[in-house]
């Protein structure tokens, strides 16, 4: 009894901490996390996202990252890609228009990809990238007590009201051996505002 | 026997078999989230050279699955450029682009479909095994059939003998020592089959 | 029972005899309770412990924003087309497509998958054949703005003008089809899949309408 006693006074027994292990990073560093290192190498806005065949035109805007990452112990797929804003609220890749809703990782090799969201204004000033293995998806469940790369994507106000207003257009790419071509042209005429 | 141990004698036995039961109650979660999300199980391993000979049988949720086959690493060569459909992709600097060369001997109506086949270096680091990846490989252990010259399509099923070989192409940092080949079909079971690390560097 | 009694027991029989004896004892009221108690534990993973939820009307119109699932949805027109190339075409030789042109907005706080804004939307009278399994068929959803799929899940804060479209069969010749939409539920707590937080398909309808249908080239 006395054993017991010890245990439920001492041992806080309600209390189960399931956080993630959250590493903070800005565009351009380098994140190290335990299945991968990641690295946001741009941040871009775009009025339309280019394939060979298509033309994507976002309801609000397409916030644009370059991202880097390079396996670490395994090739794996990184699945978690959520741009988050200052009120919490979580946004996920758009599908269409052709970039990557995950990157391929490869132990050791570097990946490049494009991720595209679809965002409203209010997403843009003060987001962040939240980077995991799995996907955030019901209230982070699979992110528990896993390495998450939270990096700032460093957009202020002045930055927030300029992409609003873009017109420029990028090729979409999904996840790739080399770096994605960044140069922006204008947006194809049946897309842009 | 002293009063305690006579009232609770009972409870004495039972004590111990609670535990087991509750050990037991919650253990399908070591197999389910560790033994079978992972590579646990080598069910082969070959020297440099030698066959590594795999004749198994297990349940999955589905169906009962029957391997018996024997594979064999006969070592690794590098290539500068990947071959795709919409032309070759050069291999980037600092990476080298291992070709597996692997040979295979089963009887013609094993299933061989759907393995993955890894590299693994000198620290323990598994490359590979992502299939659906960058470089648009499927099925790593079954012969490549080559494009239909009239059609231009690839057929997808291939009949093949009782012996076979293939070259699956698996990406790799340059500074990495590869010591062995991991074939598998599906965690947590895998083939090591050891490579000369000197012959990949 | 005396029969029962005359034989000699055992160990495990003197405790099944002893537990009989105190729930026979027992007040009715007690026993009553005990047994609305256990009816209510074997119902729980159907929802057996939930409040009672406030059933919505059915046959509501669609002439103005509806809440489907965690969709804003708003009814636009209904056309039947020839193609929608590059996005969509019949794949039945002669058939044509039955479209719905609505703006579909999130206003919610989370990602919100479009198959359950999907899911629920049906049509009849429109000439579209059952899904092989004979249930009603569900559209495939486009972004009228530049005609991609809009698969995957729609970000909360924006709002698309999408066609929702349906295969039609050939010879198909009204003016007027029913669209149904299914009520869907959320649950905070799915005890079935683990899955919380989740919407659940229902059996009946949010709204039903019967909306004029254009006919385009």
């Amino acid at each position: 009894m006395g054993v017991g006693r010890l245990i439920s006074d001492h041992i806080p027994l309600d209390h189960v901490d399931a956080a993630s292990f959250v590493h903070r990073g800005d565009v351009g560093e380098r994140v190290r996390l335990r299945f991968a290192d990641v690295t946001v190498t741009d941040v871009r806005a775009a009025r339309a996202l280019t394939t060979h065949t298509t033309a994507a035109a976002p309801a609000g805007v397409f916030l644009v990252l370059a991202v880097t990452a390079v396996g670490r112990g395994s090739d794996q797929n990184y699945v978690g890609l959520d741009l988050v804003d200052p009120a919490g609220i979580h946004y996920v890749p758009t599908v269409r228009g052709g970039c990557a809703t995950a990157i391929k990782g490869r132990a050791g090799v570097p990946s490049y990809a494009l991720i595209c969201y679809d965002v409203p204004r209010q997403a843009l000033e003060g987001a962040h990238l939240q980077f995991s293995l799995a996907p955030y998806d019901n209230d982070g469940a699979f992110q528990r007590r896993d390495d998450v790369a939270d990096i700032d994507l460093g957009i202020h106000a002045a930055e927030a009201a300029r992409m609003w207003r873009t017109n420029d257009s990028y090729k979409a790419s999904m996840t790739e051996l080399t770096p994605p071509d960044l140069t922006p042209s204008p947006a194809p005429k049946a897309v842009s505002r | 026997m002293s009063g305690w141990w006579r009232v609770n004698r009972w409870w004495l036995v039972v004590l111990p078999i609670a535990l087991v039961a509750m050990l037991a109650a919650s253990s399908y979660r070591l197999k389910t989230m560790w033994w079978d999300s992972g590579y646990h199980h080598e069910i082969a391993s070959a020297g440099v050279g030698r066959w590594a000979h795999v004749d198994e049988s297990y349940a999955t949720f589905t169906q009962r699955i029957h391997h018996r086959y024997r594979v064999r690493a006969d070592g690794l060569s590098t290539t500068d450029s990947i071959p795709q459909d919409s032309g070759d992709l050069p291999v980037p600097a600092g990476v080298t682009a291992y070709l597996v060369h692997l040979s295979f001997e089963a009887a013609t109506d094993q299933d061989m479909a759907y393995c993955e086949v890894m590299l693994v270096g000198s620290d323990g680091t598994v490359y590979g095994g992502n299939v659906d990846d960058q470089i648009n490989q499927s099925d790593l252990c079954l012969p490549v059939a080559e494009p239909d010259p009239e059609t231009g399509i690839t057929p997808t099923d291939v009949p093949r003998g009782r012996t076979w070989t293939v070259d699956p192409i698996v990406l790799a940092p340059s500074s990495a020592r590869i010591r062995a080949v991991r074939v598998t079909y599906g965690k947590p079971r895998y083939v090591t089959l050891a490579v000369d690390p000197a012959a990949s560097s | 029972m005396s029969e029962a009694e005359e034989r000699p027991r055992g160990r495990a029989g003197r405790l099944t005899s002893a537990a009989t004896t105190f729930v026979v004892k027992r007040p009715r009221s007690q026993k009553l309770g005990a047994l609305a108690g256990v009816a209510l534990l074997v119902t729980a993973p159907f929802g057996g412990l939930r409040s009672a939820a406030d059933v919505p009307p059915e046959h509501v119109s669609v002439d103005k924003p509806l809440m489907v699932g965690p969709f804003r949805f708003t009814f636009v027109k209904a056309v039947t087309v020839s193609d929608l190339e590059p996005a969509a075409k019949p794949s039945v030789e002669g058939g044509r497509l039955f479209v719905i042109e609505a703006r579909v907005s999130n206003p919610g706080e989370r990602p919100e998958p479009v198959i359950e804004l999907t899911r629920a939307l049906t049509v009849q009278d429109a000439g579209v054949a059952p899904d092989t399994d004979g249930s009603a068929a569900t559209p495939d959803m486009y972004d009228v703005d530049d005609s991609t799929t809009l698969s995957g899940s729609i970000n909360p804060g924006v709002s698309y003008l999408v066609a929702l479209v349906w295969d039609q069969q050939p010879g198909w010749t009204g003016d007027h089809a029913r669209l149904r939409i299914a009520r869907q539920e959320y649950r905070d707590k799915d005890p079935l899949t683990l899955d919380d937080h989740t919407w659940w398909l229902m059996d009946d309808a949010l709204a039903t309408a019967t909306v004029p249908v254009e006919v385009k080239k």
